[in-house]
């Protein structure tokens, strides 16, 4: 042996070097490489040397038994292969494949062996772990809900050459089904489109995640997530995809999405600021729309100014109040809003004002507040418009000193402002004014009127009797209007001094009863006409008529009638010249507008008529009495009384009864302020139901008596009515006849 | 000496006023169209004669000649009284309404009365009474 050779000493001395050992029939070492030396040392904590035991050595393995075994194999000339499986803590575990050889000398004895041992760990590692890998891939990938396949990428691009059956169902195949696909049956259109650009990024070397709607075997489209590779396999261009069918999660993704949609139109659609302010970073996490806009200034200059300046635009008088704030959340419950006004500077140098809510949004696990969820709200019109009001309160009071009318506002009745005006038209002074019952003002009577138009709240204007403070009435006009005001509902009057009015509407009104009496009048006039027709018409024809026949007659009439019809003419001139005096009576007393009246005494009167009538009065032995105690005289004009009596009085006498005596009562007197005179008789009586309707027109006579001609009533009604009375008659068949003249008001 | 003459009408005038009774029966009977004439001073006279001989048609008349203007009973009132009783009487009876009134609500009156055969104004001349009879011998043929 040439075991000082320096190269082969290298090899065997080598640390990294081949394990080998040698031993003799009797188990002696007869030569080892170091590596086994440091193997057997490291191993079993035995220090070897050429000549030692190997059985020795290895007494420490608990594989020493199944050792001398393989090596008694070997000392009997068999040459074979073990493993043999080490670990230790240095090298971790090991495999060693050691081939035994038989050593023989060169005259075919058996001597001894040797041991050749390789280190298989690695390589064993290598295939053990291949197998498992391909196992669980197997599993998982028939096993994973995502889709697996793998198509050409040249060639039939697209073609499907293998899945695994999630692929199959879940794009609606049967598994043989699937495997027949291209990948354009399951793209849609668009996807269709996108397809070589994909393939082209694939070429490069891409993996690729993408989002791609499919179509399943019945034409429904889903959304799925693509990861996709290039591979080689036996030099052939494949690509893999990875398919996750993903519709759930988009309609989960849709929902949350409609849903910060919603909010965010909400949030959005609000004129307030709403935002979410984090106390770590002292901002607001979110906000609907930044401040900054509603100061006027761009999203660029928003961005410019850091959130040091920021507070610069606060109103310094305000700073306080949001500094204030922060403490205030240290104690706040969840149902507290902290309600903050502040001022801030807007880009054109004006203030706004804003009205901030705020309330507990996020705490931490100690109970601390972390976020507040608030509202800001641009207040700056109304607090503006309570700096208006303050103004055009003060305008109105000028406004209602310069007022003509009064005005007085009132709560419950109490005044609690007034003009001048008012004071002008009461009397009172506007001190004195306020603070007093409003119903004072007008008198007592009308207050009950007025406290209901309050209660009503009625608002139109209304007529009422007025009372100064010096007790005079006056006619007063009112108009008011409920009016709120300061939380309450207050009562603002306008007071009108109608007084003027008044009078005016009063003397309309005297006006209008005047014309009322002119419109009687002229219907009477008119009605007085229509008889004058009459008259014309038949009272004056009939006997001119008359004439004229009898005149043209008169030739053929035999000498001995002519005397007769000379008769007939001269009674029909007679009545003809009759009627046209008593017409001129008529006329007359139509024509004076007003006839000259003088006190005139009743019995005087009654005597002068008497007289005229003294020759029938004696004739019939007609007794007439009188009473004129109640009223004994008037103021009339003398004809018209005389022509009262002398007709009434000899109507009376006229139509006595053929059976009794004529007994006539004349009596004067005054009833409901109107002076009356009645004359009362005996005679025939006239039926009212027959003739009542035209007793006092002209040419009616109701009797069958001679010397009725009927035109006296008439006159007389005429006179009376002339002077403002009235005349009218009751009467009862063959018992009398009562006349009632009222001669004047 | 009436009945001698049958043929010719009888005429009932009736009218307050004597003196156109008087020229009204001289004209007439210078119509030598009639020779019996009835003269009533007023309506309700009239009406009485009427309901005494009501079935007795010769004594009735043919012809009334019937003023509106009279006391008592006026020409409206006879009118009235006549069309209540009017199935009683033997005869038909022809009636003309005689005024001197040229008041038109009286002629319109006139006009509408179903009794009234016309409306003539007063004074009636002997031509218009000879028409009105020769009208009235027209018509009974």
């Amino acid at each position: 042996m040439q075991q000082n050779d320096p190269f082969i000493k290298s090899i065997l001395e080598d640390p990294d070097g081949v394990i080998v050992f040698s031993i003799d029939k009797s188990y002696r070492y007869t030569f080892f490489s170091s590596s086994y030396r440091r193997l057997i040392d490291s191993r079993f904590d035995a220090k070897i040397n050429i000549g030692d035991n190997i059985l020795d050595a290895l007494k420490k393995s608990l594989d020493r038994k199944k050792t001398q075994d393989l090596l008694d194999r070997g000392l009997k000339g068999e040459s074979f292969t073990s493993e043999a499986k080490y670990t230790d803590m240095i090298s971790g575990g090991k495999i060693y494949q050691i081939n035994y050889r038989p050593v023989k000398n060169e005259q075919g004895e058996l001597i001894g062996l040797t041991a050749w041992m390789n280190d298989i760990y690695p390589e064993r590692q290598a295939i053990l772990e291949k197998t498992d890998i391909q196992a669980a891939y197997h599993l998982l990938i028939e096993n994973t809900t995502d889709a697996i396949f793998v198509m050409q990428a040249e060639g039939d691009i697209g073609k499907i050459v293998s899945a695994n059956k999630t692929a199959a169902e879940m794009h609606g195949y049967s598994y043989e089904e699937f495997l027949t696909l291209h990948v354009e049956d399951l793209d849609t259109k668009e996807e269709q489109e996108r397809f070589d650009e994909r393939l082209a990024k694939l070429m490069n070397g891409s993996i690729l995640s993408f989002e791609v709607n499919h179509q399943k075997k019945d034409g429904t489209i889903f959304p799925l997530e693509v990861t996709t590779m290039m591979m080689n396999l036996d030099g052939q261009k494949l690509t893999l995809s990875i398919n996750r069918d993903i519709t759930e999660r988009k309609e989960i993704v849709e929902a949350v999405r409609d849903r910060e949609r919603f909010i965010e139109s909400i949030t959005n659609s609000s004129p307030d600021i709403i935002y979410v302010f984090d106390f770590a970073t002292r901002r607001n996490i979110y906000t609907n729309r930044p401040m900054g806009h509603m100061l006027g200034f761009t999203s660029e200059e928003i961005l410019e100014m850091n959130s040091k300046s920021f507070p610069s635009l606060l109103h310094p008088e305000d700073y306080e109040a949001l500094a204030g704030k922060l403490d205030r959340w240290k104690t706040a419950t969840d149902d507290d809003v902290i309600e903050t006004h502040f001022r801030m500077k807007c880009k054109s140098g004006s203030w706004k004002w804003f009205v901030a809510r705020d309330t507990v949004f996020k705490r931490d696990k100690k109970g601390n507040v972390i976020q507040t969820v608030g509202t800001a709200q641009d207040r700056t019109d109304s607090k503006n418009s309570e700096i208006n009001l303050r103004q055009s309160e003060e305008r109105f009071k000028r406004l209602q000193e310069a007022s003509f009318g009064g005005i007085g506002i009132h709560d419950n009745a109490k005044i609690i402002d007034a003009n001048q005006g008012l004071a002008i038209i009461t009397g009172y002074s506007i001190e004195e004014l306020i603070g007093m019952d409003g119903l004072l003002l007008v008198t007592s009577e009308y207050r009950e009127h007025v406290t209901h138009k309050i209660r009503t709240g009625y608002e139109l204007p209304y007529d009422v009797v007025g009372l100064k403070k010096d007790g005079t009435h006056y006619h007063l006009e009112i108009q008011a209007k409920n009016i709120p005001y300061q939380n309450k509902v207050v009562r603002v009057t306008e007071f009108r001094d109608i007084s003027e009015r008044k009078q005016i509407e009063e003397s309309i009104r005297e006006q209008n009863v005047r014309l009322g009496d002119i419109a009687d009048n002229l219907t009477r006039k008119n009605e007085q006409l229509e008889e004058f027709t009459q008259i014309v018409s038949h009272n004056l024809r009939a006997p001119v008529g008359n004439i004229i026949t009898l005149l043209s007659l008169y030739d053929q009439a035999p000498d001995e009638e002519r005397k007769e019809f000379i008769q007939h003419l001269h009674n029909s001139s007679n009545l003809l010249l009759g009627t046209l005096n008593e017409l001129n009576e008529v006329l007359k007393i139509k024509q004076s507008k007003r006839i000259e009246t003088q006190r005139l005494d009743f019995k005087q009167v009654f005597n002068n008529v008497c007289q005229m009538l003294n020759m029938r009065i004696e004739e019939l032995g007609a007794e007439i009495n009188t009473d004129f105690e109640k009223l004994p005289s008037i103021q009339y004009p003398n004809i018209y009384l005389e022509s009262i009596l002398l007709n009434l009085l000899s109507n009376a006498l006229k139509y006595h009864s053929p059976t009794r005596k004529p007994k006539i009562r004349i009596t004067t007197y005054v009833e409901a302020k109107n002076s009356m005179l009645t004359i009362e008789d005996n005679g025939l009586g006239i039926n009212l139901d027959k003739y009542g309707h035209q007793i006092f027109k002209m040419r009616k006579t109701f009797h069958e008596h001679p010397e009725s001609r009927g035109l006296g009533l008439f006159l007389i009604k005429n006179q009376i009515e002339s002077m403002g009375g009235e005349i009218s008659l009751s009467s009862i068949v063959d018992k009398g006849t009562t006349f009632y003249v009222k001669l004047a008001g | 000496m009436i009945e001698e003459n049958n043929s010719q009408p009888v005429i009932a005038v009736i009218d307050d006023d004597s003196v156109y009774q008087f020229t009204a029966s001289r004209t007439l009977k210078a119509t030598k169209l009639t020779n019996e004439i009835l003269q009533f001073p007023n309506g309700q006279e009239a009406l009485n004669f009427l309901h005494s001989h009501a079935s007795d048609p010769n004594k009735l008349p043919d012809i009334i000649f019937l003023d509106i203007n009279m006391p008592i009973t006026d020409g409206w009132m006879f009118l009235d009284e006549f069309r209540k009783s009017k199935g009683e009487f033997a005869k038909k009876m022809r009636i003309y309404m005689v005024s001197s009134s040229i008041d038109p609500r009286d002629l319109n009156r006139a006009k509408s009365s179903p009794e009234v055969e016309d409306y003539v104004e007063k004074p009636i001349s002997l031509n218009k009474f000879s028409e009105l009879l020769e009208n009235f011998g027209l018509t009974e043929l």
